[in-house]
């Protein structure tokens, strides 16, 4: 067993529950959302997902008006993908599709969809088709800007020249490929 | 002043065996650092070059980091197998363009066996997306045909033809699957990847070897001859691994999610490069400490060299006094000392980088051999430059010592009257 193997059980020892809970489904932490980026030539698919404490302040189905507001406010902002990231305008990109999954919103059969009270999670995902692949090289993620609460963005990135994971954070918020 | 380098060197040759292991005790350091940096750099590559565009790994539900470690670079502990009919469901999918299956666990003296699909020579790429070449051969293509990597080849003198038996496991004490012998088909060329150290056949030997097995052991009294085994149904039952390739990458998180959320088998996809980045991000912290410990090796070394250009000002008093009534100035005197004090610690840079290619070029054969790792030499690379100039800095920054010590030493001694 050498240094580098050492090291790596080392690694696989002290690395191991938190991964694996990643993996199989959620971590609840707030101040951190993850962010998945998947690109395909010139196909990019961004998903967004964390708690919606970062987003709103707060967990909970909106309890007077103030909380409506930010809710609508939070939601409106990630509709609209200029204000999410900001695309290298020569890569030529249009949006395909965006969906922003609403928290508390009443499904049809089920009176009362919050799930766990005391955690809520927001998941968005947007898809842009870039006319100039070339030039897609990388893009800044301005979502630290609208939501002062999140303070990092644990991004796994999967493209054509292959998979990496960024952590981005309010000074640097640039996801590279 | 540049006229007193000559004379810095002339002095520092006047004390070559104190200069000379200074000299060495800088360079040991050095070197020590450049190494640390070297392998740090070279096995983090090493690792990163071993799966290129595969984009997603499936095994049993365990860690992602352990999936990754077990499946393709066969260390640290096995997972939980994963059904076939499972391995199944996913290459039917319409958005999987490929599929792997590996199956772990028997060995060949020391080396372990995959038992896998002749896909894997088709897809498996490494380094910037190459594929795997043959040194000899073919793949296989029937039981009881194996191929083996470059490195056992070398290693246990294989060729085309060769007859070998599997073990059960891998271990000292195993049991050999003696009744059923393979003969080598293909040879692999050097991939510098674990597939180098590997014997790969197909998933129906590994079912036929296992026959008449139960348990991981033989079944008593129960012999099934090579030739019978064909009677038998070898569909694979159970792999420990499958390496996923897509049509379509960007689908890869929603195959990811699709997979993990499996009811009917608890199953875990990982990215393979994403969870290599999570895994150095643990295993850096540890490289980073060796790199500090190494730097303060460095620091000794520079210390030590303080210590003998000051221990030597008290044997030099009657030199410099010389120079001074020959008409050097206290600063003329700063500059000489200081000047042997940065000649010194540059010989040991010089040695040092020299030192570090003969340790690497000695040994990287041994190193790929053992561990794997690839490790080249060749000239100083973008942080090891900043670390050697970030020594000669420390170096120069110490030097002033011994200098402004001889400074004062000499004002004072121009001012007295002795000897």
């Amino acid at each position: 067993m050498n240094m580098t193997n050492a090291l790596l059980l080392f690694a696989a020892c002290t690395s191991l529950a938190p991964t694996a809970m990643a993996a199989t489904g959620h971590a609840h932490e707030h101040g951190v959302a993850s962010l998945n980026v998947a690109r395909s030539g010139g196909s990019l698919l961004i998903e967004l997902d964390g708690p919606l404490d970062n987003f709103v302040g707060f967990e909970h189905a909106p309890r007077n008006a103030e909380q409506k507001r930010r809710l609508a406010d939070a939601l409106a902002i990630l509709r609209e993908p200029a204000r999410v990231v900001n695309l290298p305008a020569a890569a030529a990109c249009r949006l395909v599709d965006a969906a922003v999954a609403e928290p508390f919103a009443e499904k049809p059969g089920a009176a009362h969809d919050a799930g766990d009270e005391n955690h809520a999670d927001l998941e968005a995902n947007w898809h842009f088709e870039c006319a100039n692949a070339a030039a897609l090289d990388g893009f800044e993620v301005t979502l630290f800007k609208h939501f002062p609460r999140l303070g990092k963005l644990r991004v796994q990135v999967a493209g054509d020249g292959g998979q990496s994971a960024q952590t981005l954070r309010p000074a640097s918020a640039q996801v590279g490929f | 002043m540049i006229r007193l380098l000559p004379l810095a060197l002339a002095s520092l040759w006047n004390r070559r065996l104190t200069a000379g292991l200074t000299v060495i005790v800088v360079a040991l350091s050095v070197s020590l650092l450049l190494g640390v940096e070297r392998l740090r750099n070279d096995a983090r590559e090493s690792f990163a070059s071993t799966v290129s565009r595969t984009d997603l790994i499936v095994g049993a539900r365990s860690g992602p980091v352990q999936l990754l470690l077990y499946s393709v670079f066969h260390i640290g502990d096995a997972t939980n197998e994963v059904s076939w009919p499972a391995v199944q469901r996913i290459a039917a999918r319409q958005e999987v363009a490929w599929v792997v299956p590996l199956s772990l666990g028997d060995s060949h003296r020391g080396f372990r066996v995959v038992g896998t699909t002749p896909d894997f020579f088709r897809h498996y790429r490494y380094g910037d997306g190459r594929r795997i070449g043959f040194a000899a051969g073919r793949p296989f293509a029937d039981v009881f045909e194996a191929v083996v990597g470059a490195e056992v080849a070398a290693r246990l003198g294989y060729r085309e033809g060769a007859r070998i038996t599997l073990a059960h496991g891998s271990g000292e004490h195993v049991a050999e699957h003696g009744d059923k012998p393979f003969s080598v088909v293909g040879v692999l060329a050097p991939t510098g990847t674990p597939v180098d150290r590997s014997v790969l056949v197909s998933l129906e030997s590994i079912e036929a070897i296992h026959l008449d097995w139960q348990g991981g052991a033989p079944i008593p009294g129960l012999k099934i001859a090579p030739e019978m085994v064909r009677k038998f149904d070898l569909a694979p039952k159970r792999v420990t691994a499958a390496l996923v390739g897509l049509e379509n990458r960007a689908m890869v998180f929603r195959l990811q999610r699709a997979i993990n959320e499996d009811t009917r088998e608890p199953l875990l996809a990982i990215l393979p490069g994403v969870t290599l980045d999570q895994l150095w991000d643990v295993v850096g912290i540890g490289a980073r400490v060796l790199l500090a410990v190494s730097a303060l090796v460095v620091a000794v070394g520079l210390a030590g060299l303080v210590a003998v250009m000051v221990a030597s000002l008290g044997e030099r008093r009657r030199e410099l006094a010389i120079l001074r009534a020959l008409g050097a100035g206290p600063r003329d005197v700063f500059f000489l000392v200081a000047a042997e004090s940065v000649l010194l610690t540059l010989a040991g840079c010089v040695l040092g980088v020299a030192l570090v290619q003969v340790l690497v070029f000695s040994m990287a054969a041994w190193l790929q051999a053992n561990y794997g790792l690839a490790v080249s030499p060749g000239w100083p690379v973008g942080r090891e430059w900043m670390l050697l100039g970030a020594v000669m800095l420390a170096g120069l920054l110490a030097s002033l010592v011994p200098a402004l010590r001889a400074y004062r030493q000499s004002l004072a001694d121009g001012m007295m009257v002795r000897m």
